[in-house]
């Protein structure tokens, strides 16, 4: 199928042909009036017509040369981002797993010692599930900068929503936001990296949350879609209720270290990588906003072999 | 002494760590000891690992890769070309890698194991049992 252009494109893509064609129609006007030969008057206007087309397509092949240079910067300097990135990430890696690796030999003793004391046996549960999401932070940041192989598992989408929510429990009931689930019923499985899927949700409900700070909804639904090559996927909504995002800034949303917080803590990769996670498993993510409204990220995951 | 070993009830397997993070090995040091199965000696640095492997010949070494001075595929290395610490079988401990970067690495050798840090005690002594079994 062609892709529709709109009149102004048009203009923009054939408008030295459109001059040519509407100087030959003045032409033959006023050479009807003083009515010169026949002959010439042909051979002016399909010159001025092959003039007028050929300055055309070479304004065209500029401006897409002109294009397709400014596409490359701006993939050549992403790809600078996201090598200075990797280098960061694989010696913070190094120096925050070592001491991360302590605490969970340090709770796993813990443990053993106060298996008769439910109550602090829960304190140091949490403490490790804490230190093992700190790690894989630090993993989504190794993947989202190198090419790692993804550890592929057939599975139901819904647990690892539901995991994702548990680590953000605490900020959930602490800004009183109430969580709304819509989760449809025989979703297909889907083969993913649980882990990272994990860490997509993570990232968009921490979002949500930061975006909540007076209290909300959080919205997460869960239906099957239908892929556009006949394959089934799965399409899951996260929505919130809060300040959104201006327009302007949607458009560089996944941009590495790009922040519309103000917050210090926030490094601007959480959706970067969130998008990494996406296109490895061939899904799709899509932003929509409202200002003052609130927010929509829609998920999409092939329910196939990636 | 002797009557505290007789309540043992299985033969208690040595293993050796070599790692330069000295909180880890003391903690891994107190939770494998802790199972009543292993018995466990720690060296800081990769040439005291070598010389406690010869000395004792423990069932198996815990050896990190990034070390200062020698890192842990030199000190395994060492470790094969000795007659006496030869057919010791080694895991390596390492903070760097995700198994599915192993393959395409330099540390891919000789068969050895590997364990990613952070590492949980029951994996950590799943991958212990296969190895010395």
């Amino acid at each position: 199928m062609m892709p529709k252009i709109s009149v102004r494109q048009q203009i923009e893509k054939n408008g030295l042909l459109l001059i040519a064609v509407m100087m030959v129609g003045i032409y033959w006007a006023f050479d009807y009036v003083s009515s010169g030969h026949y002959l010439t008057r042909t051979l002016i206007a399909v010159l001025v017509i092959v003039y007028g087309f050929f300055i055309q397509s070479l304004i065209n092949s500029r401006k897409a040369a002109l294009e397709e240079t400014q596409r490359t910067q701006k993939q050549l300097a992403q790809s600078e981002k996201l090598a200075a990135l990797g280098a960061v990430a694989a010696g913070v890696a190094h120096e925050v797993k070592n001491p991360l690796a302590i605490i969970v030999q340090g709770v796993e003793f813990l443990k053993m010692a106060l298996r008769d004391n439910a109550r602090l046996l829960d304190v140091t549960e949490r403490i490790e599930k804490s230190a093992l999401r700190a790690d894989n932070i630090v993993k989504g940041l190794l993947s989202y900068s190198r090419e790692i192989a993804l550890k592929m598992e057939e599975t139901d989408i819904e647990p690892v929503i539901d995991e994702a929510l548990t680590f953000v429990d605490h900020q959930l009931r602490q800004k009183r936001i109430n969580v709304k689930k819509q989760y449809a019923q025989d979703l297909p499985k889907i083969i993913m990296d649980c882990d990272q899927i994990k860490q997509v949700f993570t990232n968009l409900f921490t979002n949500a949350i930061e975006a909540m700070p007076g209290g909300g909804i959080l919205g997460i639904r869960t239906e099957q879609a239908g892929g556009g090559n006949g394959q089934a996927s799965v399409k899951v909504v996260v929505s919130d209720t809060g300040e959104g995002i201006p327009e302007d800034r949607i458009r560089r949303i996944f941009d590495p270290f790009f922040t519309t917080k103000e917050s210090e803590r926030n490094t601007g990769l959480g959706l970067s990588i969130t998008k990494g996670i996406i296109d490895k498993h061939r899904g799709t993510i899509e932003i929509e906003s409202e200002p003052g409204r609130g927010t929509r990220v829609v998920i999409g995951l092939p329910a196939g072999l990636v | 002494m002797d009557f505290f070993k007789k309540l043992v009830p299985v033969t208690k397997k040595t293993v050796l760590i070599i790692d330069d993070e000295e909180d880890f090995c003391h903690f891994v040091k107190l939770n494998l000891e802790e199972t009543k199965y292993f018995e466990v000696l720690t060296a800081y640095n990769g040439p005291d690992g070598i010389d406690l492997a010869i000395r004792y010949q423990p069932d198996l070494i815990l050896l990190d890769i990034i070390m200062p001075n020698m890192t842990g595929t030199e000190v395994a290395e060492a470790l094969r070309s000795n007659k006496a610490t030869k057919d010791i079988p080694i895991i390596f401990l390492t903070a760097i890698v995700k198994r599915g970067e192993v393959g395409s690495t330099e540390y891919q050798f000789g068969g050895n194991f590997f364990i990613f840090k952070p590492v949980k005690l029951d994996e950590l002594i799943h991958e212990i049992g296969a190895k010395i079994r």
